[in-house]
């Protein structure tokens, strides 16, 4: 019992953080329909950026979400206007636009990677925050953890209300389900498009941010949250929202069930055996339309 | 000798283009008696090393208009083959083997993931190098309580034949093929999936041979690359650069021609070898470039797909063919 | 014992999207050197059953033949080299390729084993017989929609079918190009091709079919020659206000 609470919190907690990254990027994808290799990269970014403000001012780590987000709207909107728009409109069909957006991607985590890189080596880096732990049930949680997992379900919450009920979140959504209709209602694609891109890389800095609080992280770790959140959009079915919350959830209580019981090693192969099959038996994924 | 005489001719088209492919093949062929440098061979080998995963990469992918990256994969699958079986057997089988086994994998992943269309598959070869790479880190951990493995090193000289040979079949492969019916068929699944199908061609058929005949080069390539490595682990033989660095060579070149891949890979390598040399002067090829330098290749690889949708052999072929047009409509008695 | 001859046979063919049945037990015959027109409102689910026909969908239940042979569990190129081409509504062709070029690929893997000079022969014959030898050279995408459509039959005709689905060949025309349209047909027909059309513009199906069924909401409601059809009853309130 001790250690069936011990896996479904400690995955929950682990899920929530990987949920969040995975949000970013179905959103890119659903409506951009840009797989973003680069994501990760936004990320660590967030996270430096926490490491950063917290060493130097000591203030809470959750401020740091103030000036990470701004900066990797901006930056990922102008990447949407400047590069990927271009290539949108170069190619003939969404599917070349898929290819190249991928490749436009890479060769965007190859510059900021080796950007962070360069500037602040690669060494592991962790801030002390919430040393304490928690007991539920007879079982000891660490309280960042628990605090993370509580902030990320309220962003999840907030983005999910975000999409259903207001009218830019309508608008988004149309514009998911058929681009060209949606222009035809008079939704200005471009600008939503920009808009989601920007979106995506918000919800990977909030991402960042939190992981921080709770994990140790370096410049290199980017491409590692790029494929577990490519995981989780992919099982969660492309696109789809809400399927990557589930998919992260699933991820999460998986990860750290197969860490527990076999070898922390074999949790990423595990999650690729997980894909691998799903991909064979259920391509569109387990939301997916 | 005829029949290969004929179907040379055949695959080129004239006899300038093979008259030009063999004086090429013979200059390259004579390089290492000629250059008194010992790297000189190991650089054309790793030029005609991405020549040939760039060209088998485009050979499936380019046509059928399905982005594979699991080039990494094939390469890594023959960098290991080598590396297990290299004390026992000899370079040229474990050329083939490598070539055998990266087609068999190719058959296998191919029937598996062809039924997925565009992004998906796409999504599938990316995990799959990952998933190797990662199964190869647990396998070395906990089989065989290593962290990687000491390979029986070559001389430069042996390198640089045995791509020789294998660019020469690669590059004859390609151009009979491209004018085969498979070729076509794969033109046609590249332009429009649905239509082909319903005009008769058996394109699940014509995928997974494609796919998997594009991975056995890249194999062979694998298991004689390792070879220069000395040591190999998991990171360096299924390491992502390789899943896309072939990707945009070929782009980068052009892939409406046979030679685009080629140009492109040859351009991209000497950039990253003098992007490579600058910073210290030391040459360490094959490995990771300096950190720093991934910046400009990075913008590089974004500017190459923004400007040139058509590689730069697609844009001298349309320039020299709008040449052409205009000294025809010339009226001969002018 | 019938007094005629089924390309194409179909009983009890079904296809269901999710919950909703799109063609609900549908029988059908398509008789040799006859023209068959299909026609019904919108979403009464034609281009669905010609999607089961040619196996673009899988069909749930029923069994459809062609020449005796069941096919609704080959793929559709094996459909092809057997006999039966289809054209899409919206066209559906080889962008890259010129006009001739993309009928030449019809010829060439149209049939099993056809070999490069055959292919030639096939492709010049039947682009002569729909009147594209025209424009063998112009790319594809910078054709005029009439163009578009004929060379989608074009392709479809090098293959050498059988029989020929045609899948709203007129729409978009206008009256003097849908007249052209309908001399084709009729040509295509008396070449001893079979011919299963869909179409909503009733002019034409009217004039050149020899028979008609009709779909509504997935079901056959009505089968029988052209005048029989515009006099029947329940056709009538399908097309409530339009005039038969």
């Amino acid at each position: 019992m001790n250690t069936f609470l011990l896996i479904l919190i400690n995955g929950c907690i682990q899920g929530s953080a990987y949920a969040l990254m995975a949000m970013g990027m179905s959103t890119q994808y659903g409506v951009v329909r840009i797989l973003n290799i680069s994501h990760g990269e936004f990320i660590v970014i967030a996270a430096v950026t926490t490491y950063m403000l917290q060493s130097r001012t000591g203030l809470h780590p959750l401020a740091a979400l103030a000036i990470a987000c701004p900066i990797v709207f901006i930056i990922s909107y102008l990447l949407h206007i400047t590069i990927y728009r271009r290539a949108g409109r170069m190619s003939p069909n969404m599917g070349v636009f898929e290819g190249n957006a991928i490749l436009i991607s890479f060769g965007i985590y190859l510059i900021v990677q080796s950007l962070i890189q360069t500037n602040i080596g690669s060494a592991p880096m962790r801030y002390p925050f919430m040393m304490t732990s928690v007991n539920i049930g007879g079982v000891g949680f660490a309280a960042a953890g628990l605090f993370v997992m509580l902030i990320a379900i309220i962003i999840c919450v907030i983005y999910t209300f975000f999409l259903s009920s207001t009218r830019l979140g309508k608008s988004i959504r149309a514009a998911a389900q058929d681009s060209q209709a949606a222009s035809l209602h008079g939704v200005k694609i471009n600008r939503i498009m920009a808009l989601c891109f920007a979106i995506g890389g918000v919800l990977a800095a909030c991402a960042g941010v939190l992981m921080s609080m709770k994990d140790q992280f370096s410049s290199t770790s980017g491409l590692g949250y790029t494929t577990i959140a490519i995981i989780i959009v992919v099982l969660g079915g492309l696109g789809s929202v809400k399927g990557a919350i589930l998919g992260g959830f699933i991820l999460g209580v998986v990860g750290y069930a197969v860490s527990h019981f076999i070898d922390s090693v074999f949790m990423i192969s595990a999650f690729y055996l997980i894909i691998l099959l799903l991909l064979i038996i259920r391509p569109k994924g387990l939301l997916g339309r | 000798m005829n029949l290969i005489k004929k179907t040379f001719w055949d695959a080129t088209g004239s006899k300038v283009q093979s008259g030009c492919i063999i004086a090429a093949a013979l200059a390259l062929a004579f390089v290492p008696k000629v250059s008194s440098d010992v790297y000189t061979p190991l650089f054309l080998s790793w030029i005609m090393a991405y020549c040939i995963m760039s060209l088998s990469w485009s050979f499936f992918s380019g046509k059928a208009g399905y982005v594979s990256l699991a080039t990494a994969s094939f390469y890594g699958v023959g960098m290991y083959l080598q590396a297990i079986l290299g004390r026992e057997l000899p370079l040229w089988t474990n050329m083939i083997l490598a070539a055998a086994f990266a087609f068999c994998v190719g058959i296998v992943i191919g029937i598996v993931t062809l039924r997925l269309r565009g992004i998906y598959f796409t999504i599938f070869t990316f995990g799959l190098t990952l998933f190797l790479n990662k199964f190869f880190h647990w396998y070395e951990g906990t089989v065989t309580r290593t962290k990687g493995r000491m390979v029986k090193p070559y001389d430069n000289i042996t390198v640089f034949y045995s791509l020789l040979v294998l660019f020469a079949i690669t590059v004859i492969a390609m151009l009979l093929l491209n004018k085969s019916k498979f070729g076509l068929s794969l033109k046609c699944i590249g332009q429009n999936e649905d239509s082909a199908q319903h005009l008769g061609v058996s394109t699940t058929k014509s995928k997974v041979l494609a796919f998997a005949l594009s991975a056995a080069p890249v194999g062979a390539v694998g298991a004689i690359m390792c070879t220069k490595a000395g040591y190999i682990d998991p990171d360096t033989a299924f390491g992502l650069n390789y899943s896309f660095f072939p990707v945009l060579m070929a782009i980068f070149g052009g892939m409406a021609s046979t030679y685009g891949p080629i140009v492109g890979s040859v351009i991209f390598f000497v950039l990253q070898d003098y992007l490579l040399r600058k910073p210290d002067e030391i040459m360490i090829f094959g490995r990771q470039i300096v950190v720093g330098d991934m910046i400009i290749f990075g913008a590089v690889m974004v500017i190459v797909i923004l400007a040139m949708p058509k590689g730069l052999f697609g844009t001298i072929e349309t320039l020299i063919a709008k040449r052409r047009k205009r000294a025809q409509e010339v009226p001969e008695d002018a | 014992m019938p007094d005629y001859e089924s390309v194409i046979q179909g009983r009890g063919v079904t296809k269901r999207f999710g919950g909703m049945t799109a063609v609900n037990k549908v029988d059908f015959d398509l008789r040799k050197g006859e023209i068959l027109g299909l026609i019904g409102p919108n979403g009464a689910g034609k281009t669905t059953l010609f999607n089961c026909i040619s196996a673009y969908h899988k069909t749930d239940e029923g069994e459809i033949t062609l020449n005796g042979r069941q096919i609704n569990k080959l793929s559709p190129d094996r459909i092809c080299k057997l006999g039966l081409a289809r054209t899409f509504q919206a066209a559906q062709n080889f962008p890259d390729f010129p006009v001739r070029e993309n009928v030449r690929m019809s010829a060439l893997f149209g049939k099993k084993g056809v070999s490069y000079a055959e292919a030639e022969r096939i492709t010049d014959e039947t682009m002569r017989f729909t009147g594209m030898d025209k424009f063998a050279n112009i790319a594809v995408n910078d054709m005029p929609l009439p163009l578009q459509k004929r060379l989608e039959v074009t392709r479809a005709l090098a293959t050498q079918p059988e029989a020929l689905m045609l899948d709203e060949l007129m729409a978009g025309l206008d009256p003097a190009e849908v007249d052209e349209t309908m001399s084709l047909v009729r040509e295509i027909r008396d070449s001893g091709v079979t011919v299963l059309m869909i179409e909503h513009v009733m002019k034409a199906i009217m004039t050149i079919c020899d028979r008609i069924i009709v779909l509504h909401h997935g079901e056959l409601i009505a089968e029988g020659a052209p005048d029989e059809i515009s006099k029947n009853p329940q056709v009538i309130e399908v097309y409530l206000g339009e005039e038969v």
